[in-house]
């Protein structure tokens, strides 16, 4: 049925593929050779199938999904981050995370310094890890690529700060400005 | 998100615009089963009552007349701000169905007194919760609001794969516009397409249909047999024994449907399986197959109908996109 357009619980099925041999795109919208929501089935990489949406649908939390989100509250055991993005998609109010002391970098976790990697307001780049307890999903930077992407200078007050290394950010318009910051490594090709 | 009733009053008369526009020409006439459905110009789907037939059942000791089902409105997408919503009429009973989520559960909307609203348990790690709120547009119009805010939610939790929203809530808001008999089968059927339309993840499209038992007068092929105020106690053995799919009160504030023996069904057509049966009242031994027989093939159809408006929609918007992307 590659190319049709299928509602939740009809079978997908591709003429030409044995059944068994079917593969699925894992989180594509098939599940036990049914569809789970309303979509065109589409083949990718060679017999894997996914649903192609007109409207990206919502989704929440997942373990091993990226969480974009703002720091709210810290201490020294911890940082409570307020989910706003999930793979970069864009989920409901209420989502909450931590990152507690020991998800924060892989090397030293006893060392680390909760007030030195992060501060309420910052955007930061996490993966989900655990589901966590009731309050909050549990959250980690503990990869390069991951940490704070967005902090603010704390002197002229709305001014986005610019990476100096992985620990520090400073400001263009304060020169004595240095932040302390478990900052993300962005790929050379990223606008900020 | 509870819609207000302002603006419910301004979409229900933009919607019967379109539906009036909608019947020119831009339809597109198809036969499914029994009925004529078409769709309509500006996305809806319109479907007109099929034609009733006399049946005589040899066993039973007097022919049971089956009833049209009033007919049947549908449009989904309706509101913007919510991830999914939709709109259906079935007779003069009109439904708006909006659904919230995945939400964090626990927080937001629990502020508002929750009067008529309902939860399928607690959410855990392992699967999230329905929850489901059932309002009117006027005072005191649905009976029993929170009682079918229970069986919705409760329907919808065994139709929605709550194990892939661990922790998180999916809110399901009605809005009953008007009640004239078939609250619950319009309430379900909405709250299935406003899933759907949401990308909510689903087993299956769920369908519901209502089946009154009753006695109508004689002369039932005419239209005025569905209406049910012309029947009368179950007592009276005056009239022909017939089943009402979907029945309506005819006059607003009408009672009768209170009244009516009435059997409720909510399906999962492709998995085929029956989710809701509910008997109000009392039926004859065997009356009930007859009956429950008729609902079933009509909840199907519906399903079908369902499913079929929800496909060309799609279909129409990825063309849409990729039209403009090419």
């Amino acid at each position: 049925m590659e190319g049709q357009v299928v509602a939740p619980g009809m079978r997908v099925l591709v003429p030409g593929l044995l059944e068994g041999a079917l593969r699925v795109v894992p989180d594509g919208g098939i599940n036990d050779g049914r569809a789970e929501r309303v979509g065109r089935v589409v083949v990718v990489e060679e017999q894997a199938l996914r649903l192609e949406r007109s409207r990206q649908h919502a989704v929440c939390p997942a373990v091993g999904r990226r969480a974009t989100g703002r720091v709210t509250r810290v201490n020294n055991r911890m940082a409570v981050v307020e989910i706003l993005a999930v793979d970069q998609i864009p989920v409901s109010d209420g989502f909450r995370g931590l990152i507690r002391q020991q998800d924060v970098r892989q090397a030293e976790v006893d060392s680390v310094q909760m007030y030195k990697s992060f501060m309420p307001g910052d955007i930061v780049e996490t993966v989900v890890v655990s589901l966590g307890d009731r309050a909050a999903y549990y959250l980690s930077t503990a990869t390069n690529e991951l940490g704070v992407v967005h902090a603010f200078c704390p002197s002229c007050g709305d001014t986005p700060m610019h990476p100096l290394s992985w620990v520090e950010m400073g400001c263009v318009q304060c020169p004595s400005v240095l932040e302390f910051r478990k900052v993300a490594k962005r790929p050379a090709s990223a606008v900020f | 998100m509870i819609i207000d009733a302002h603006v419910a009053a301004v979409l229900v008369s933009h919607i019967c615009c379109a539906r009036s526009l909608a019947s020119g020409d831009g339809r597109i006439k198809t036969k499914l089963g029994a009925s004529e459905y078409s769709m309509g110009k500006y996305g809806a789907l319109i479907v007109d009552a099929a034609d009733a037939t006399v049946e005589q059942d040899s066993e039973a000791a007097e022919a049971i007349v089956p009833v049209a089902s009033p007919s049947l409105f549908v449009r989904a997408g309706v509101l913007s701000e919510a991830s999914g919503s939709a709109y259906v009429e079935l007779g003069n009973t009109q439904v708006f169905c909006a659904v919230h989520g995945p939400r964090a559960a626990g927080s937001g909307g629990s502020g508002q007194g929750f009067g008529s609203g309902s939860m399928s348990g607690q959410p855990s790690s392992q699967r999230g919760i329905v929850t489901c709120d059932v309002r009117s547009l006027g005072e005191g119009m649905v009976d029993n609001a929170g009682a079918l805010a229970v069986v919705v939610s409760s329907i919808l939790s065994a139709v929605v794969r709550l194990e892939q929203y661990p922790k998180s809530r999916i809110d399901v808001y009605v809005l009953m516009v008007n009640d004239s008999g078939s609250a619950f089968a319009a309430t379900v059927n909405a709250a299935c397409l406003a899933l759907c339309d949401a990308g909510v993840a689903m087993r299956d499209l769920v369908s519901a249909c209502s089946m009154g038992v009753t006695r109508v007068r004689p002369d039932p092929a005419s239209e005025s047999a569905m209406e049910v105020d012309k029947c009368d106690d179950q007592d009276d053995h005056d009239g022909v024994l017939a089943v009402v799919a979907n029945p309506q009160n005819s006059r607003p504030g009408s009672r009768k449907t209170q009244r009516m023996t009435l059997m409720d069904f909510a399906i999962m057509p492709n998995l085929g399986r029956v989710v809701y049966a509910h008997l109000r009242g009392q039926v004859e031994f065997n009356h009930v197959e007859k009956a429950s027989e008729k609902a079933m093939a009509q909840a199907r159809l519906v399903a079908a109908i369902l499913s079929s408006y929800m496909r060309e929609r799609e279909k129409s918007a990825l063309d849409a996109m990729s039209a403009g992307t090419a």
